[in-house]
């Protein structure tokens, strides 16, 4: 579905400043990324702040293309500006900030815009309109005005506007960053489900480690480089490390961790609290109490 | 206690937008609440529970429907004239107040408010000195255009900036959002460091990470389309309303759940746990003591 050979990316042109770029991505830049994603794969993509992340997302859809090496979207060279448009039908963006998103004055309208531009059939995209809002738990507001949603409500528009235009790869930079712990796991199960039932490929930047934990594999970046590839047990059991990398692990993880640390013999490979509980020596704690 | 007029009260506070029209919402339903001076409070609650318009109100960004926001005991609507007093006095941080930096260096930012409060060049100098080290930007950070910091130092200029004007009360509405684990621990190692020992500056922290709550803040409001439903010491609230604040779409801490549920099997860790250090200490005693270890 993508893949990458020595992809490098600098940014060339700091003066010319649009509002939506700010300074500090300038010096952030991709040195030699080599990624190879599979269709239906749910990748979760860590780092911190300027560690080149939305950088990377911006080119799986040709937003930035390389400055050396290549990317390839569904055999796609993305460099090629007559691919543009299909690596953007085949791969769906949504970003941080809903606000910049979000156009039109009512909620489905909004919703409508990118199948009406791709020329479905009218019934169709009433079709997706409705199911796309129901995904997103938003069916109720499908007449309102998008300003007078909270930030939340807007980014799950947003999302539904993505959904609707059926992609087959959807990449999600910090979608969840402002959204309440029931709206991130409404995202994050529509996301799942799309994944799982639809076999839509999901790439999720985020900072939630119990995010990163669900995925099928998680990427991690740093200065611009790929350091860490792997599944979450493997990349949240080296805690030291994603520890320097300025990274978390899940807390019950941390816990797991610390609990090893201190010569009691759990899991390594705890990443939930229902893994928790289920380990074989709190097991045991559980009928000795 | 109950005789001390408080710092902060609302009475019958309601705001309800665009009344009258077909969408008319009401945003806050009679809150009362009282905050004293030197507390430390956490606002949790769901997307458009009201949180960001209740905050609006204690420095009178927006105007009451009906009932009062007392400061003092002095009703801040009452007196347009004071409404200025009233903004110096309870600072308000809002969400990403890195995109409201705009002067050309850290420094003449910060100096931006103080100085606009009419305060003499020589003070507005030691206040900014003062909030840029409260938030931990160094000397050298002074003369760099704020575009250039790191997006947890752009927010903790934009913090100093709001520190420089000594509000009685700070109010963060989600200051760690969209931050890495290390502008996070940063911002809130800042807050924490605010109340120290000699200085217990109030304040309240608005957020949706009860992690953050966890590790800050002693008391606990939580929202609920536009009522507080609940309020009272954090970690009681996530040990015994935790059944509330999921049927109303949050969640406890990850450790406070994971304590709270092996409690429930008979596993005795202490309440108020909430944090993987003290549950740690409290799972290794017990291995110990039932001599699995």
């Amino acid at each position: 579905m993508i893949v990458s050979k020595n992809l490098c990316f600098t940014y060339t042109k700091p003066e010319e400043t649009s509002e939506s770029i700010s300074f500090e991505k300038y010096s952030a830049a991709l040195t030699d990324i080599n990624i190879n994603i599979k269709q239906g794969e749910f990748i979760a993509i860590l780092g911190r702040n300027g560690s080149g992340k939305s950088t990377l997302a911006r080119q799986l859809n040709a937003l930035l293309t390389p400055t050396e090496g290549t990317l390839w979207v569904k055999g796609l060279d993305t460099a090629d500006s007559d691919n543009t448009w299909r690596v953007r039908q085949s791969l769906g963006m949504v970003f941080q900030n809903p606000d910049n998103q979000l156009i039109a004055s009512i909620v489905e309208d909004d919703v409508a815009f990118g199948p009406e531009n791709l020329g479905i059939p009218t019934e169709e995209i009433r079709r997706r309109v409705d199911d796309t809002l129901r995904t997103v738990g938003m069916r109720e507001y499908a007449l309102d005005a998008p300003q007078f949603l909270s930030g939340g409500q807007k980014q799950r528009i947003a999302i539904a506007g993505v959904l609707a235009m059926k992609p087959d790869c959807i990449v999600l930079d910090e979608p969840t960053a402002m959204l309440d712990p029931s709206g991130r796991r409404e995202v994050l199960e529509t996301v799942k489900a799309l994944n799982r039932g639809s076999g839509i490929t999901i790439i999720l930047i985020t900072h939630y480690m119990e995010e990163a934990a669900t995925a099928s594999r998680v990427l991690v970046m740093d200065g611009g480089k790929l350091v860490m590839d792997g599944t979450p047990k493997e990349i949240f059991r080296r805690a030291d490390e994603m520890k320097a990398l300025g990274l978390d692990v899940p807390p019950v993880t941390a816990l797991a961790n610390r609990l090893i640390e201190m010569g009691v013999p759990v899991s390594d490979s705890i990443l939930t609290v229902e893994d928790f509980l289920n380990d074989g020596f709190i097991q045991t704690l559980m009928a000795g109490a | 206690m109950t005789n001390i007029t408080p710092f902060i009260e609302t009475r019958a506070l309601t705001h309800i937008y665009n009344e009258g029209a077909s969408f008319e919402k009401t945003a806050l339903d009679n809150i009362n609440l009282k905050i004293e001076y030197g507390e430390c409070v956490g606002i949790i609650g769901h997307t458009g529970s009201g949180k960001s318009t209740l905050i609006q109100h204690l420095n009178a960004l927006l105007k009451p429907t009906s009932g009062q926001v007392l400061v003092d005991g002095l009703d801040i609507n009452a007196d347009k004239k004071a409404l200025k007093k009233i903004r110096e006095r309870i600072g308000l941080v809002f969400q990403y107040p890195e995109h409201q930096l705009f002067d050309l260096t850290v420094y003449k930012d910060v100096s931006f408010g103080p100085l606009n409060m009419g305060i003499s060049k020589e003070e507005t100098d030691v206040r900014v000195r003062e909030s840029l080290r409260q938030v931990g930007l160094s000397e050298e950070f002074y003369e760099k255009s704020p575009f250039e910091l790191s997006g947890g130092q752009k927010r903790r200029a934009a913090i100093a900036g709001v520190l420089a004007m000594r509000p009685e009360l700070l109010i963060l509405d989600e200051p760690t959002a969209g931050l890495d684990r290390r502008g996070r621990d940063e911002i809130l190692n800042h807050i924490k460091a605010l109340r120290d020992e000699k200085n217990r500056q109030t304040i309240i922290l608005v957020t949706h990470s009860m992690e953050d709550i966890a590790r800050v803040t002693s008391r606990l409001m939580v929202m609920s389309h536009g009522k507080i439903v609940c309020d009272g010491v954090s970690a009681e609230v996530f040990d015994r309303k935790a059944e509330l604040l999921e049927s109303i779409g949050l969640a406890v801490p990850q450790i406070a759940e994971l304590a709270r549920r092996l409690r429930e099997k008979g596993v005795g860790i202490p309440e108020g746990v909430m944090t993987s250090g003290p549950a740690a200490e409290a799972l290794f005693k017990l291995a110990n003591e039932k001599g699995l270890i």
